[in-house]
């Protein structure tokens, strides 16, 4: 501490000081960094996640309100593969998996639509018939995950929808 | 303090401005942590709300099965849960605890009795609707921070098909 005038260079104990601050607040920063990556591609992703199920199920129940009656034999239920062919007001729709996990709708005589982007697995799209005495409804249980976090868990969705039209 | 022709930063200008900047990004780690909790307490909203409009539905699946053996012994006030019987594939009343769903969700419902006017408009208090009944369906489940959380819907069902 005995500094001459014109000495303005730095002590060794200041140098050694400023690098270990500089060193911590280095590491600080990119912990903050990284973990507000993370939470942007976490949010992202449960974002794509909600996404392709609300589509997908909010799709399904408005179809399955809308039909008059399920084709029984053209459907698979109680699978974790499971196909649905409604009879709607005038056309027939089809919900099914394609051959990359994804839910798709086929409405008539078109082509099938992905109902959802290619990130998303299905895991499970599981089509329960309920036919009461006076009316019949579809039990959905939708399972989807993201392709690219394979750490969070699959997410469960479930539905069930009365056919209005088979009243 | 600075000797006379010293430029530079001392010792003590350099802490505090480094823990003004270690506040700073002290303060954004947390926030990044609480959006994190948010984000998956999305998912879990979105789940709710499903869970929700499939308990509406699935007492209406319960009314068509005949309002006579399934709503009527229902007592006003009582807390009952829907379950699914593979058995039928049918919805069905459970008048012990909701079972959890997805480990998570508990849903429940109660019902209430319907009072008329003379307009057959309903009322507060009037003539009660034998064939109508209010129900109130609740998804219940703890939030990412350990705090509970609850939605409810709230539907009319009548005895449309005099069963």
């Amino acid at each position: 501490m005995n500094r001459l005038l014109k000495n303005r260079g730095m002590t060794i104990f200041e140098t050694v000081v400023y690098v270990a601050l500089l060193g911590v607040l280095i590491v600080f920063m990119l912990n903050a960094l990284i973990s507000v990556n993370d939470a942007a591609g976490t949010s992202r992703i449960s974002r794509e996640i909600n996404t392709a199920a609300v589509t997908t199920i909010d799709r399904m129940n408005r179809i399955i309100r809308d039909s008059y009656s399920v084709d029984g034999a053209s459907s698979t239920f109680d699978d974790d593969n499971g196909v649905l062919v409604l009879n709607g007001l005038s056309d027939t729709v089809t919900f099914a998996l394609d051959g990359s996990s994804i839910a798709t709708i086929q409405e008539g005589s078109s082509s099938a639509e992905p109902l959802m982007t290619s990130d998303i697995v299905v895991d499970r799209l599981l089509f329960t018939l309920i036919t009461t005495t006076n009316s019949e409804a579809v039990k959905i249980e939708l399972v989807v995950r993201h392709t690219q976090e394979p750490d969070i868990s699959p997410r469960t969705f479930r539905s069930t929808a009365v056919l209005r039209g088979s009243y | 303090m600075r000797a006379k022709g010293q430029f530079g930063f001392s010792l003590l200008e350099v802490i505090v401005g480094i823990s003004i900047v270690a506040v700073f990004l002290y303060a954004s780690l947390l926030a990044s942590k609480q959006f994190l909790l948010l984000s998956r307490a999305t998912v879990r909203d979105v789940q709710a709300g499903f869970l929700l409009e499939e308990g509406v539905e699935a007492l209406r699946v319960v009314r068509d099965q005949g309002w006579t053996t399934n709503i009527d012994p229902l007592s006003e006030g009582s807390t009952y849960a829907l379950y699914f019987n593979p058995d039928v594939d049918l919805w069905e009343v459970s008048s012990t605890s909701s079972e959890l769903i997805d480990n998570l969700f508990t849903r429940t419902f109660v019902v209430e009795d319907v009072d008329r006017d003379s307009n057959d408009d309903i009322v507060e208090s009037g003539t009660l609707d034998p064939d109508t009944l209010r129900f109130t369906v609740t998804v219940a489940w703890n939030g990412p921070t350990g705090d509970s959380r609850s939605r409810s819907l709230t539907t009319y069902l009548t005895n449309f098909f005099n069963d």
